[in-house]
């Protein structure tokens, strides 16, 4: 919990990286998803969330929702790095008769709280299980990263609603937003802007931020919760495919895996600093 | 079948018909035959499939003929009530397009499996259900849907099916012959299974074992008397589906036959009462729950001796 930013910096390579090797070994998709939210996640789990491998199910941990499901690999692989996932579990992803598919299937000793990959589920589960530790008088924390074609869902909003008229000032969440959906981008599908302003119109305490600063990012974990009473969003500008150029703003890396040419191209650009 | 799908929504607006089709942010470059030609008659509703089903109740209200598109859970699960209430109930003609049964999303994993569709769908009141078995039968499927006055649900697998159809079938509603046998052992198939069971067939041929294989592509309403006929010289009937064992066509089968003359043996081939926790693509996912080809034949093959 004592990494330094360049510590999480060059730890947001490494993710990267193996990203596109778990995606290139599985021939799975969904890399530009993947890309965009790698620095949240290296943040959240090197810096924020109390968590303890040596008893994953510990009733005070705080309580992390990979609602955004289909970002499954950096997700798995910080999960790894803080001692949950095994290294060779890790590498039997997306293989037959593995554990680890393509979304995330609910393992509490792995560190997964909640099966995701249907949108929009996420942080009304987020809200129930903060409004519980709140009835228990408990403080954990909890935390729901989502993605912004997710913001679509209705389920959502009635969600924010319910954080907010609970006051659930444990619940966080975390917006990827890197404008595109599986279909193309938000503002053309369904404009979300200004998405900091509805989250604050609901009552949220609201942080918009460079989702690939890693100083921004720190500094609003820091600031969490964001103002007392009500629950917190930050609302991160990120980009598709984020760390290699010719994945950045791409629908098309939505849905491609790797070819070897590509695959070696993509890991040239993600040196270790 | 995706294709063939897409492919008649363009031929069917060209044709005049006064459809609309909405997706709800799924189907990456196989919609683009219609949406190219067709953008005023599209919609990407976004990642809101409940407000799409309704809207699509609302389109229906006016005088269009809606089409919605997206994968089964969230087409169907995630808007149930909004497909129950707004579209089903007041009997609008909307057509509900799922592509992903049972478990074609292979790797994709339970959230994008679909196991229990058919059995909750049949339960709706006045809803047609139709389970095409290859990209002719699709094609069938939509056009007999299209001019329903009432609301239908085709429920597809993923895409890449084999034709196995020479030509159009003259009804859609009737049980569909791939291969004629003795007519002493039955097979029935649902939807995107009939390629495996075709398979299953073939190498039962080779063995000696002759039998009879359909497409049973509408299991609402189930073609009861047509069943009774093609069963009447039968020992042994099968059913064959991507979909868990209760309520689905081995269910509807059961149904259809009881209180018939048949007094042979029937066994549905099906997935067991439990959610995938593993994870493959479809065929393997198949073998490991015992319903691929080759367990296809080898139970058949059992049964027929």
């Amino acid at each position: 919990m004592n990494a330094s930013l360049a510590d999480l910096e060059r730890l947001a390579i490494t993710t990267r990286r193996r990203v596109i090797e778990l995606s290139y070994s599985s021939k799975s998709g969904h890399i530009g998803s993947s890309l965009s939210c790698v620095d949240l996640l290296v943040a959240l789990y090197e810096r924020f969330l109390r968590l303890d491998p040596a008893q994953p199910a510990w009733p005070e941990r705080d309580r992390f929702i990979m609602s955004k499901g289909h970002a499954c690999t950096p997700y798995y692989v910080s999960l790894s790095r803080r001692g949950f996932i095994p290294a060779e579990t890790l590498a039997e992803y997306g293989v037959e008769g593995g554990v680890l598919g393509h979304h995330p299937h609910k393992n509490v000793d792995f560190g997964i709280e909640l099966s995701t990959g249907s949108l929009g589920h996420g942080l009304s589960v987020g809200a129930g299980i903060a409004f519980g530790a709140k009835l228990a008088g408990k403080s954990f924390r909890t935390v729901v990263m989502m993605s912004d074609g997710e913001q679509d869902e209705g389920a959502v909003w009635e969600a924010a609603c319910f954080a907010r008229h609970h006051a659930l000032d444990q619940l966080l969440a975390v917006v990827d937003f890197n404008k595109m959906q599986a279909l193309g981008d938000c503002n053309e599908i369904m404009d979300l802007e200004p998405l900091d302003a509805r989250y604050r119109a609901a009552g949220w305490g609201v942080r918009r931020i460079d989702g690939h600063s890693m100083p921004q990012i720190v500094d609003a974990l820091h600031a969490f919760p964001f103002e007392a009473g009500r629950p917190s969003v930050i609302i991160a500008d990120t980009v598709k495919g984020k760390g290699v150029s010719f994945m950045e703003g791409s629908l098309l890396w939505h849905y491609r895996c790797p070819d070897p040419r590509e695959y070696e191209a993509a890991l040239a650009e993600l040196k270790d600093a | 079948m995706r294709s063939a799908i897409v492919r008649t929504c363009a031929s069917l607006a060209r044709e005049g018909v006064d459809l609309h089709f909405l997706t709800a942010d799924l189907g990456f470059k196989v919609l683009d035959p219609f949406r190219e030609p067709f953008p005023e008659r599209f919609t990407n509703a976004g990642v809101a499939e409940s407000n799409m089903i309704s809207v699509a109740a609302g389109l229906a209200m006016t005088g269009k003929r809606p089409i919605c598109y997206s994968m089964v859970p969230f087409l169907f699960f995630r808007a149930f009530e909004h497909v129950r209430l707004d579209v089903v109930a007041p009997r609008l003609p909307v057509v509900l397009v799922g592509v992903g049964g049972g478990l074609s999303y292979g790797h994709e994993g339970m959230s994008h499996h679909a196991i229990e569709d058919v059995a909750i769908a049949r339960s709706l009141p006045g809803l047609t259900v139709l389970c095409p078995g290859d990209p002719v039968e699709a094609e069938a499927a939509l056009r007999y849907a299209m001019q329903l006055d009432g609301p239908s649900f085709i429920r597809l697998g993923q895409n890449n099916d084999p034709v196995l159809h020479q030509e159009a079938p003259a009804d859609i509603r009737l049980p569909l012959p791939i291969r004629r046998g003795r007519g002493e052992v039955v097979v029935f198939a649902l939807g995107h299974m009939l390629a495996t069971v075709t398979e299953a067939a073939a190498s039962l041929q080779e063995q000696g074992v002759s039998v009879d294989v359909f497409s049973l592509p509408c299991v609402k309403p189930f073609p009861v008397e047509s069943v009774r006929q093609l069963t009447t010289k039968a020992k042994v009937v099968v059913t064959v589906e991507e979909h868990s064992v209760i309520g689905g066509l081995g269910t509807a089968m059961l149904e259809a036959l009881h209180g018939s003359s048949y007094s042979g043996r029937f066994v549905k081939i099906g997935l067991p009462d439990e959610y995938c926790t593993t994870h493959g693509t479809p065929k393997w996912l198949r073998t490991h729950y015992g319903i691929g080809a080759a367990d296809i034949a080898a139970r058949i093959k059992e049964l027929a001796s």
